[in-house]
């Protein structure tokens, strides 16, 4: 060996202390980085395979009311792949042993329970079944803010109607994994839940029949988006004055022409934010989430 | 003498100055001298006369400022950091006042620290053996006198066979007892190596010992005197 490697390994030795020290800080240092990037790439990952495997949609359509039959026109532009119409609302609840405000977002699945896009994971219970108008499911932050379980009842107005629900099922949707209200700035679970309810129960009780005021769609891949929608569409109806609304430009003129339809049944139609799936992009459908609604309102 | 022997050093109008902001310091204004091959000079003067900046460039560890220094014909003054470094490592031994030792080395690996990087190096215990410390190889500094440590040092400047040692004031942290014997020390490398010594001092009891005495003033020689009977080391007291 030689003299200066020598020095090195007897002057280390000497130091012995404070080597073992900045080695464990050195080491936890990089453990904490590698955890951490670790952490993040599992996230990242279960989030696109939560994504994938509930297929969530890269498309969300909000507007007032339209018919059903203008499903296959919408389905017939060119980009869009899959498509599902939806009635959603939202509602008071009055929860047992909370005395403040509660909304809930309600979210119509279709009557056979087999959700095309933004599939329920249910983690208790069932889904409603599809003749009860009293059944729902609901989100598992709500869920476990309020300690509520499958069987639970609470009361909802829903369109002015007072109506106990009982709880069927808790479930996770790749859409509302970070729910928020509208101009919250962080979620607040006890305040504002999800509620699925079957597409009869919740289209009765707004008088939705044969009509759905929420689309959600999916793209095929390589379809090209762009800003066209809102100016194109929306600021001709005095829609927001936004740029966010993303689509196919071929999407986006049939999306035109099919608002264009909707307008001789003298509705309004709204396209709000659209969201390009290639990444999931969970943290922008919580805006979409709060968002909507108010943008309903503006109309 | 001068004439027989090879020239190993030639100084010419040698001058370093030195800028401290506005302020020139001239530590040499222009020194002439030659030191010759196995000689013993002592470069005795004054603190501030220039010894110590002389020795440096000699050394090749400084840069002159004007003049001209060629070491066995091969001019100094114009070297790279490249020939610099290679004129040191391998033609010149260092000892300085203060040792430099490595203190997590014992005597012996601090002699092969130079060993291992030298061309024809001695063995590190033959370099102690010849300063007295044969008995003291696997000894750390801290465990060794003054007197030893610098004996240390002095092995481990001729442990690689260098032409020229340049020692700047080797005994200035010792007392005279222990000072006679570093003297001693460097005496029997001068004469059993032929070993061209330079020794810096202020120590004018030390010039006894020298072939030559280059007597230094305000950066100029001021006088060389040749010692017609050289003393031994040890009879020198101070």
């Amino acid at each position: 060996m030689k003299a200066l490697t020598r020095k090195l390994w007897r002057e280390l030795w000497q130091m012995k202390g404070r080597v073992f020290a900045i080695t464990l800080v050195v080491t936890s240092g990089v453990a904490t980085f590698i955890m951490f990037i670790s952490t993040v790439h599992s996230l990242e990952f279960t989030r696109t395979k939560f994504c994938h495997d509930y297929n969530f949609a890269d498309v969300f359509v909000n507007l007032k009311r339209a018919p059903e039959n203008l499903k296959d026109k919408i389905k017939d532009i060119n980009g869009v792949n899959q498509l599902e119409t939806r009635v959603c609302a939202q509602a008071k609840l009055d929860i047992k042993g909370f005395a403040e405000s509660v909304t809930g977002k309600i979210i119509s699945i279709p009557d056979d329970g087999k959700l095309l896009l933004n599939r329920l994971y249910i983690r208790k219970g069932r889904l409603p079944e599809p003749f009860r108008d009293d059944e729902v499911v609901i989100n598992e932050t709500f869920a476990q803010a309020h300690n509520l379980n499958p069987s639970d009842q609470f009361a909802a107005v829903i369109n002015g109607k007072w109506k106990k629900l009982t709880i069927t099922g808790i479930a996770l949707s790749p859409e509302d994994i970070l729910l928020m209200k509208a101009g919250a700035m962080s979620p607040d679970f006890k305040r504002y839940g999800a509620l699925w309810m079957t597409r009869k129960a919740i289209s009765k009780a707004y008088d939705m029949d044969g009509a759905f005021n929420d689309v959600v769609l999916t793209l095929y891949p390589g379809a090209k988006l762009s800003d066209v929608i809102i100016d194109n569409i929306l600021g001709r109806y005095g829609g927001l004055k936004k740029k966010g609304s993303i689509l196919a430009e071929d999407v986006g003129k049939g999306l035109k022409n099919a608002g264009d339809e909707i307008e001789k049944f003298g509705k309004k139609f709204l396209l709000s934010e659209c969201l390009e799936c290639d990444s999931c992009q969970m943290h922008q459908l919580c805006f979409l989430t709060f968002t909507f609604p108010e943008v309903t309102q503006q109309i | 003498m001068s004439d027989l022997k090879e020239k190993f050093f030639q100084v010419r109008e040698l001058t370093k100055i030195y800028k401290m902001g506005e302020v020139e310091v001239h530590a040499l204004r222009g020194v002439n001298l030659e030191l010759y091959a196995g000689e013993l000079v002592v470069l005795l003067g004054p603190s501030g006369s220039g010894k110590s900046t002389l020795l440096d460039i000699m050394g090749g560890l400084d840069t002159a400022t004007g003049g001209f220094v060629s070491y066995r014909g091969k001019e100094l003054t114009n070297a790279t950091d490249k020939e610099f470094t290679q004129y040191r490592r391998f033609h010149v031994g260092f000892v300085f006042q203060f040792y430099n030792l490595i203190s997590s080395l014992t005597a012996r690996e601090n002699v092969s620290v130079v060993t291992e990087i030298a061309e024809k190096p001695m063995v590190p215990e033959k370099a102690l053996d010849l300063v007295g410390l044969s008995e003291r190889l696997n000894h750390f500094p801290a465990q060794l006198s003054g007197g030893e440590q610098q004996r240390v040092a002095i092995a481990r400047a001729i442990s690689k066979n260098p032409a020229v040692l340049l020692c700047d004031e080797p005994t200035g942290a010792l007392d005279s007892q222990t000072g006679v014997v570093v003297l001693q020390a460097l005496e029997r490398i001068n004469r059993e190596l032929g070993t061209a010594t330079a020794i810096i001092t202020h120590n004018v009891d030390i010039a006894g010992m020298a072939d030559r005495v280059i007597h230094l003033s305000n950066g100029k020689i001021a006088e060389v005197t040749v010692n017609k009977v050289k003393k031994s080391a040890s009879e020198l007291q101070w």
